[in-house]
C-alpha cells in the first residue's frame, strides 16, 4: 500500500505549508516544520523511498532552474530520523538535451549519494511498465517507471520557476520528467494533457517545493519551502506567488478534472504575500517582447538563411 | 585556382556554420562532408555533397584543396596530420590541440608538410575587437596600461542544446572553460600586446566534471601591459566584455544578453537592420545573428589560400596561447584533484 493512500491523504488535501527558510539555521528544521504544518505523518513501515528533484539541465540550483541538492539532503536526513527506510533513490530521467548520469555528476548529486549512501537512478535505464491510459487520447498505453509504482513513499521536490512554453513549472510539471523516454519533446504539442495524465498515473505522496532561489525574470533568493500532499494545490499557490492566475495554466485545470488534486487550497505557515512581493515577475512587455523577438527571429531564419532552409534550425535564446 | 575544393570534417554546430558559409561563397565548393550522424548527413547529401561517416575516408577519397576541421578536440591531431600529409590546407577549430605537447606535434607536422594551417580564433573577426586592435596599434588611447576580458559561455549556457558525450570526458576534451573560452581572450591579448612575460592563473571546478569550469588568467606583457582574462562555463546567460585602458582613455566592447552575438547589436534593432542592408550591398549574404564572424573568418582563410598568403593565427600563434593555458593548468595537478578547487600560480 502506497503511503498516500487512505484517509490521511484526504484529510490533508488542499493544505499547503509555506515556510521561510531564512528563519532557520538548518534546512532540515525548515522542512520538518513544513511537514508538521500539513500534518504529514511518516509511516514506520516505509522501506523504499523515491525522491524526484527537478534536474532539467546542467544548471546549478543557484540559477533558479534546478532543485538544490542541499534541500534533497535535508529531506533525506529527515527521512532517516522519521522512518526506517532501507532504500532511498533519487530519480531523474534523460531529457531531449540532457543525460541524467551527467546531470547527477555536474549538479553535485553524485557526491550527495556517496555522502548519504543513497542510490541515483536514471528512469530511462530502468524497468518501466506499460499501463493503459483510459483518461486521455494521447495514446492508449503509457510507459511509467516501475520504481515509482513500487516505492512506499514517492516525494517530488520540484523547483518553483517560470517557463517559456507553459507559464509555470512546479509540482505537476516535475512529474513530466518521470516519463522514461529521452525525447520528451514529442509530447510538447500536447504538454498540458500529458502532465495531467502522468500525474494521474504516478501521483506523488508528498511535494516539497524548492523556492529557495527561484527563476522568474531573473534568478532571485526567495527563501521559500512549500509542502503539501496535493500537487494541484501546490501549483495554485505557486501560480499565485509568481503573479499568475491558476486559470491561465491549462494543466492545472486538466489535472483537477482528472482527480489529481484540488484547486481549493488552504495556506498554512508564513504569509503568501511576503513571497509574492519578492518574486521576480515577468512583466507583460518582457513576456510579449521576448515572444515577438523569437517569432520574428524564427521567420528571419526560415526565409532568409540557409540554416532554416537546410537544417530547419529553430531559434534558441535560452528558456 | 578559381575556387577552393573543400572537405568538412565534423558537421556539428560549428561544422554546419562553416558548411553554410561555404555554400554562400562563390570561391568555395564543398566536395565532401564527414560526420557520424546519419540524419545530418542525409540532409547534406540532398545538396549534392558527398558524405562520409569517417573523416579519414573523406580525405583519402577526394582531391581536396582544404579541409575544415570541426571535430571533437581529441580528433584534431589525427585529422590535422592526415590532412597535411595529403597536402590539404587546414582551417582547424579552436582548440587546435588539447595540450601544448599535442599542439607542437601538429605544428611540426604541418610545417614539414608545407601546407597552411589556420586556427579558428574567430574573436579576431569581431568588429569591436578589430577596433580595439586598431586603437592599440594607432595609440589613440595613449600608452595602454591595462586590459581585461571576460567571456561567460560554454556548452551548458544555451538550454535547448544537446551536449555531446565527449564534452564530459576530461581526457577527450582536454580542458574546460580556460581551454574552450579562455583561449579566445588569451589569443586576443597576445594579438593586441605581443609577447607575454609572466602568467598567473587560477582554475576552479564546481561541476565536478574533472576539469575547470571557471578560470582567471593574469598576464604581464613585455611592453608593460597587465591583462586579466576571466572565462567561465557556469553562467546561465552568456556574457562577453573586452576592455582596454590607456593613459588617454578607455575603450570597451560588451554584450548585454546574447554573448558575442549582440556585440554588434548594442545600438538596437535599427542598427542591426541597417548593418544587414549594408552587408547585403557589399555583397555579403543574410546571416543569422552572430554568424558574421565565422563568415569573415572563412572569407579571410579562403582569400589567403587563393592569394598564396599565410593565414593568421597559425599553429605557432596557437602554441603561444597553449603555453599560457598549460602553465595555468599544470595538467597532472588538476587531474589529481578532479572536482576540487585548484590553485596554480606560475611565473615564467
Amino acid at each position: 500500500m502506497r503511503h498516500g493512500d487512505g484517509a490521511m491523504k484526504s484529510k490533508t488535501r488542499g493544505l499547503v505549508a509555506l515556510v521561510d527558510t531564512s528563519k532557520y539555521t538548518e534546512l532540515t528544521d525548515a522542512v520538518a516544520q513544513a511537514l508538521e504544518l500539513i500534518h504529514f505523518d511518516f509511516k514506520k513501515e516505509i522501506k523504499k523511498i523515491a525522491i524526484k528533484p527537478n534536474l532539467c539541465y546542467y544548471w546549478k540550483s543557484t540559477t533558479g532552474e534546478t532543485t538544490d541538492p542541499h534541500l534533497v539532503e535535508a529531506i533525506i536526513d529527515l527521512l532517516r530520523m522519521k522512518c526506517n527506510a532501507e532504500e532511498i533513490f533519487v530519480v531523474e530521467s534523460d531529457a531531449t538535451a540532457m543525460k541524467a548520469k551527467y546531470v547527477f555528476r555536474a549538479l553535485g548529486y553524485e557526491k550527495l549519494a556517496a555522502r548519504k549512501k543513497i542510490k541515483l537512478l536514471n528512469l530511462c535505464e530502468n524497468n518501466s511498465l506499460s499501463v493503459p491510459n483510459a483518461t486521455s487520447s494521447i495514446s492508449k498505453k503509457i510507459r511509467i517507471p516501475k520504481i515509482l509504482t513500487e516505492a512506499d513513499l514517492f516525494i517530488s521536490v520540484p523547483k518553483l520557476k517560470l517557463h517559456s512554453l507553459i507559464p509555470l513549472t512546479c509540482a505537476l510539471k516535475n512529474q513530466f520528467g518521470c516519463i522514461p523516454i529521452r525525447r520528451k519533446v514529442i509530447f510538447h504539442n500536447r504538454i498540458h494533457e500529458t502532465i495531467a495524465v502522468i500525474n494521474k498515473l504516478i501521483p506523488p505522496d508528498l511535494v516539497v517545493v524548492d523556492g529557495i532561489i527561484v527563476s522568474g525574470k531573473t534568478p532571485k533568493k526567495l527563501d521559500l519551502i512549500m509542502a503539501s500532499s496535493d500537487p494541484v494545490a501546490v501549483d495554485c499557490v505557486a501560480a499565485k506567488i509568481a503573479g499568475l492566475s491558476a486559470g491561465q495554466i491549462k494543466y492545472i485545470a486538466e489535472s483537477e478534472k482528472m482527480g489529481v488534486g484540488s484547486t481549493n487550497f488552504q495556506c498554512v505557515g508564513d504569509d503568501i504575500q511576503s513571497f509574492a512581493k519578492k518574486f521576480p515577475r515577468k512583466g507583460f512587455v518582457s513576456r510579449f517582447s521576448r515572444k515577438a523577438l523569437l517569432k520574428s527571429y524564427a521567420l528571419y531564419l526560415r526565409f532568409f538563411t540557409l540554416e532554416g532552409k537546410i537544417f530547419k534550425k529553430q531559434p534558441t535564446l535560452g528558456s | 585556382m578559381d575556387y577552393l575544393k573543400i572537405g568538412i570534417a565534423g558537421a556539428g554546430g560549428q561544422g554546419r556554420k562553416h558548411l553554410l558559409n561555404c555554400l554562400r561563397m562563390k570561391k568555395t565548393k564543398v566536395i565532401a562532408v564527414a560526420d557520424t550522424s546519419k540524419s545530418v548527413l542525409s540532409k547534406i547529401s540532398k545538396l549534392g555533397i558527398r558524405t562520409y561517416q569517417d573523416y579519414r575516408e573523406m580525405i583519402e577519397n577526394n582531391k581536396l584543396d582544404a579541409v575544415i576541421i570541426s571535430l571533437p578536440n581529441y580528433l584534431h591531431k589525427d585529422c590535422c596530420i592526415l590532412s597535411s600529409e595529403r597536402g590539404c590546407d587546414i582551417l582547424v577549430e579552436k582548440p587546435m590541440a588539447r595540450n601544448l605537447k599535442e599542439g607542437k606535434q601538429i605544428a611540426d607536422h604541418v610545417r614539414r608538410s608545407g601546407v597552411n594551417l589556420m586556427v579558428g580564433m574567430c574573436h579576431r573577426f569581431i568588429r569591436g575587437c578589430q577596433e580595439l586592435k586598431e586603437a592599440v596599434e594607432k595609440e589613440t588611447l595613449g600608452q595602454i596600461e591595462f586590459a581585461s576580458a571576460l567571456f561567460f559561455t560554454g556548452p551548458f549556457t544555451s538550454g535547448g542544446r544537446r551536449v555531446p558525450e565527449w564534452i564530459f570526458d576530461p581526457d577527450r576534451i582536454g580542458g574546460g572553460a580556460l581551454l574552450d573560452a579562455g583561449c579566445h581572450l588569451i589569443d586576443l591579448f597576445l594579438w593586441f600586446f605581443g609577447e607575454v612575460r609572466s602568467v598567473t592563473g587560477y582554475v576552479e571546478s564546481n561541476f565536478s566534471l574533472g576539469y575547470d569550469d571557471y578560470s582567471e588568467v593574469s598576464m604581464r606583457f613585455e611592453n608593460g601591459v597587465n591583462a586579466l582574462a576571466v572565462a567561465s562555463w557556469r553562467a546561465r546567460v552568456p556574457c562577453y566584455r573586452v576592455e582596454i585602458v590607456g593613459e588617454g582613455g578607455r575603450k570597451v566592447i560588451f554584450s548585454k544578453k546574447f554573448g558575442i552575438l549582440d556585440v554588434g547589436l548594442r545600438k538596437g534593432l535599427s542598427s542591426f537592420v541597417k548593418e544587414r542592408l549594408l552587408q547585403r550591398m557589399r555583397g555579403r549574404p543574410f546571416l543569422p545573428l552572430g554568424d558574421d564572424i565565422y563568415y569573415e573568418e572563412l572569407d579571410y582563410f579562403v582569400k589567403c589560400i587563393l592569394n598564396d598568403e599565410e593565414p593568421k593565427p597559425d599553429g605557432d600563434d596557437w602554441l603561444k596561447v597553449s603555453r599560457v593555458i598549460d602553465l595555468v593548468y599544470q595538467k597532472d595537478e588538476l587531474k589529481n584533484v578532479a572536482g576540487e578547487n585548484t590553485k596554480n600560480e606560475n611565473v615564467r
